[in-house]
């Protein structure tokens, strides 16, 4: 959503139509649904959810300067995901210094960081500015909306949580948005039927 | 779970530092072990710091603390 937000004051190329449009306000109300948006009763809850659309507005406007500034200009993804992540280390290590407990880590909490930056980061980042350099920004962000997905699915086979009727119907608005938006983004391309049966075919996510 | 895990001793910034510059160096070894193109992008990159930074600020520092 925040990319289409943005897309007419920085790439108007990535602008959607009204097709793509209703299919990200049906994935965007799936994922309210899942994340649980209408149990939000505190202020700190409150907060918690401003963080959130803060963090998503921020990686929507990133997409946008990894597009016009390096995919435009032949940057491999790889090159791209090294630097993000140096000047993001370097950007957050004094508030990492001045947050730090001092106390000598245990081994699972090392483990778990390496696996985080090896696997869930450095990976993450690189398959990401891949499908941006591939299919393009706008295209890119909707496999976010899978995220939520992925975490239902791991807190019930991993950690033994319960879905509720909420994440289904949120979990089944996520995959009809998604849907919807590319058959608005072959629309859009002019690709017509044959377009529509290649996404189909060979789904840009998986 | 990785993320609970990691949480039982390091503050949540010190997890966002660590992700970032764990993955940094598993990257970097791509790189140098790709050559050609991405090695030459390092130097293009390296002669526009501000859009670096801008980068680094917007998909990593940002993010990564709010959430």
């Amino acid at each position: 959503m925040f990319v289409a937000f943005f897309a007419p004051f920085l790439d108007r190329s990535a602008e959607i139509n009204r097709i793509q449009a209703l299919g990200l306000i049906v994935g965007l109300v799936g994922v309210a649904l899942v994340v649980g948006v209408q149990a939000v009763g505190s202020l700190g809850q409150l907060l918690g959810a401003l963080a959130i659309l803060g963090a998503a507005a921020s990686g929507a406007i990133s997409s946008f300067v990894v597009k016009l500034q390096y995919r435009d200009k032949n940057v491999p993804p790889t090159t791209t995901t090294l630097f993000s992540l140096t000047v993001g280390a370097v950007l957050v290590a004094p508030f990492a210094a001045i947050t730090a407990s001092g106390d000598a880590p245990g081994a699972r909490a090392v483990i778990a960081v390496i696996v985080l930056g090896l696997a869930c980061t450095a990976v993450t980042f690189l398959l990401y500015y891949q499908l941006i350099a591939e299919v393009g920004e706008e295209r890119a962000a909707l496999g976010n909306y899978l995220t939520p997905i992925f975490a239902l699915f791991y807190g019930v086979i991993l950690l033994g949580e319960h879905l509720t009727i909420d994440e289904v119907i949120g979990l089944a608005l996520i995959i009809v948005g998604a849907e919807i938006t590319l058959r608005g983004d072959s629309a859009k391309r002019g690709g017509g039927k044959a377009k529509a049966h290649e996404y189909r075919a060979h789904p840009p996510f998986h | 779970m990785l993320i609970k895990y990691a949480l039982e001793d390091f503050s949540p910034v010190e997890v966002a530092f660590f992700q970032a510059a764990i993955g940094a160096v598993g990257l970097l070894g791509i790189v140098l072990v790709e050559g050609g193109e991405a090695r030459r992008a390092v130097l293009d990159i390296v002669r526009r710091p501000l859009q670096a930074i801008l980068l680094g600020a917007l998909a990593i520092a940002a993010p990564f603390i709010l959430i």
